[in-house]
C-alpha cells in the first residue's frame, strides 16, 4: 500500500516537472489546446493555433498542434473540398514537426498521424477507382501516385504490392461497369482484361483475376455471337463464329487454372461449364452441370 | 491503418457469366440462313413463313429475338415453339433438336411429301431421312446436307449454302 503511494507520487511529480517544462517552452499552444478541449470549435482553434506557430514556430509542439487541428478538421468533413486542403496543411505541418527535432514521443505521435493521413490518400485512390468517369481514368491513377508520392515519405511506408493490386481490380471493376452499361465498345472489357494481366503477372494464382479473366474472354466471345448482323452472310458467320472460339479457348487455361487452385465455388462452375459448352465439349459441359447441382442445389 | 481501404475491399464486384448457349445461337443464326437462302415452290409462298423449332427453348427464343420480326421474301416470319397440342402443317422449316430424338420419326410421318425442310442436330441424322444436320466441327456449328432429298421435297437450296457445307 505504501508503495502503491510513493509510486503514485514519483509519477505525479514527474509529469509535473514535464508540464512545466513544456509549459514553457509553448504556452500559447497549450492555451489553445485548452480552448479547443472544452469548446470543440476547430476553425476557430485552427486560427489561433496559427497566431501560436508565429509565436512559438521553433516548437515541434506548435506545428504538430496544428497538424492535429487541420486532420481533425478533415475527419469532421471529410467529403469537403477545404477538408482536403486542411488534409495537406496537416501534412505539412507534420513534416514541420518533424524538422524540429519532435523528442520520441512527440515523433511517435506525428508518425501515427501521417499514416492515417496517408491511409485516406489510398482511400481516396480507391474511391476514384471506383467511380471515375468515362475519359477520365488518369484522375484515379493521379490519386495512387499521390498516394505512393505520401506513402514514401513515411517512416514506415506500406508494402505497395498488394495495395496496387487492390487499386488494380477497383479499376478493372469500374471498366467491366461500363461495358455492362454500354454494351458497345470492346474498349472496355480489354481495359479489364490488360488489368489482371498486370496483376497475374504478381502474383499468377491471384484467383479474382484468373477467374475474372475468363470471364471476360468468354464474354467478349458470347458477345461477338450476339452482335452478328441480322443480314450476315453465311461466310461472315462462320469468321465471327472463329473469333468467338478463339476468344472461348483464350477463356479456357484461366477457368481451368481458377478450377485447379483456388477454393471452389458455384461461380467457377459456371465459366468452367459454360466454356466447354462453348468449344462444343458437350460431355464435360453435362459433367460440370451435373456436379454443380450436387454441390451448390440453390445456386 | 489502412482500415479504411480494406473495407471498400469486402465489397468486390465478382463478374458476370453470360449463361446465353451460344451453340444455340449459331444454330439459329444458320436457321433463317436455310430459310433466306432456298427457295419454296409458290404453293409455300402465302402467308406466315413457319419456322417450328422443338425441344430446344434457346435456338427459339434467339430466333425470336433476332429475326422475329424478318421477312423472307414477302413473308412474315413465325416462330413457333411446338408442344403437343401443336398443329404441324404448312410448315416451311422444322429444326428438332438431340433431346427429341426419339420423336423423329413421328415428324417424319407427319411430314412426309411436303415441302418442308427437316433441320436435326445429331450424329447420323442425315442417313434417318433429315435433309441438313449441324455438326460439331472442333467446337464449331457447321452443318452437313442432304441436296436430293431436299430437292425431292420441290425445295431448292440456295448456293450459298451449298458452298458452305461440310462433308458427311
Amino acid at each position: 500500500m505504501e508503495s502503491q503511494s510513493i509510486k503514485t507520487t514519483c509519477i505525479v511529480v514527474a509529469f509535473l516537472s514535464l508540464f512545466t517544462s513544456v509549459w514553457a517552452q509553448h504556452p500559447m499552444t497549450d492555451q489553445v489546446i485548452r480552448n479547443y478541449e472544452q469548446t470543440k470549435e476547430i476553425e476557430k482553434s485552427i486560427d489561433q493555433m496559427k497566431l501560436a506557430v508565429k509565436q512559438e514556430g521553433l516548437d515541434p509542439m506548435a506545428h504538430y498542434t496544428l497538424g492535429y487541428l487541420y486532420k481533425e478538421l478533415y475527419k469532421k468533413y471529410p467529403k469537403n473540398e477545404s477538408a482536403n486542403q486542411a488534409r495537406e496543411q496537416a501534412m505539412v505541418a507534420f513534416d514541420q514537426a518533424l524538422a524540429h527535432q519532435p523528442d520520441t514521443k512527440l515523433q511517435e505521435n506525428i508518425y501515427y498521424a501521417q499514416r492515417y493521413i496517408v491511409s485516406t490518400y489510398y482511400n481516396d485512390a480507391l474511391m476514384k477507382a471506383r467511380s471515375f468517369q468515362k475519359g477520365n481514368e488518369g484522375a484515379a491513377d493521379a490519386s495512387f501516385d499521390y498516394f505512393i508520392a505520401w506513402n514514401q515519405k513515411l517512416s514506415e511506408p506500406q508494402p505497395l504490392r498488394s495495395l496496387q493490386v487492390e487499386f488494380e481490380k477497383k479499376k478493372a471493376e469500374r471498366y467491366y461497369e461500363f461495358w455492362e452499361q454500354s454494351d458497345s465498345s470492346l474498349y472496355y472489357p480489354h481495359k479489364c482484361i490488360e488489368l489482371y494481366q498486370k496483376i497475374l503477372k504478381e502474383d499468377p494464382t491471384d484467383c479474382e483475376s484468373l477467374h475474372n479473366i475468363a470471364i471476360l474472354f468468354y464474354n467478349i466471345g458470347v458477345f461477338k455471337i450476339k452482335q452478328i448482323d441480322n443480314n450476315a452472310e453465311i461466310d461472315e458467320l462462320l469468321t465471327i463464329q472463329e473469333e468467338a472460339l478463339r476468344l472461348f479457348s483464350q477463356a479456357l487455361p484461366f477457368a481451368q487454372n481458377t478450377f485447379q487452385e483456388c477454393p471452389k465455388n458455384a461461380s467457377q462452375y459456371k465459366a468452367l461449364m459454360y466454356i466447354q459448352r462453348s468449344l462444343g465439349n458437350e460431355e464435360e459441359y453435362l459433367r460440370l452441370k451435373l456436379e454443380a447441382q450436387k454441390l451448390y442445389p440453390n445456386e | 491503418m489502412f482500415l479504411l481501404g480494406m473495407t471498400i475491399s469486402h465489397q468486390l464486384l465478382s463478374q458476370k457469366i453470360d449463361e446465353s448457349d451460344t451453340h444455340a445461337m449459331m444454330q439459329a443464326n444458320f436457321l433463317f440462313q436455310f430459310a433466306n437462302n432456298s427457295n419454296w415452290p409458290n404453293s409455300m409462298k402465302t402467308g406466315s413463313f413457319k419456322i417450328y423449332v422443338v425441344g430446344n427453348h434457346a435456338v427459339y427464343e434467339h430466333l425470336q429475338l433476332k429475326y422475329g420480326q424478318q421477312y423472307i421474301g414477302k413473308q412474315p416470319i413465325e416462330i413457333i415453339e411446338y408442344n403437343a397440342s401443336s398443329y404441324i402443317d404448312n410448315i416451311h422449316v422444322v429444326f428438332i433438336d438431340k433431346s427429341r430424338k426419339a420423336e423423329w420419326s413421328t415428324f417424319q410421318k407427319s411430314l412426309k411429301n411436303k415441302s418442308t425442310l427437316l433441320v436435326s442436330n445429331w450424329e447420323g441424322a442425315l442417313t434417318s431421312g433429315s435433309h441438313i444436320n449441324f455438326k460439331n466441327v472442333n467446337g464449331s456449328v457447321r452443318y452437313e446436307m442432304d441436296e436430293v432429298a431436299i430437292t425431292e421435297r420441290q425445295i431448292q437450296a440456295g448456293l450459298k449454302i451449298i458452298q458452305w457445307k461440310v462433308n458427311q
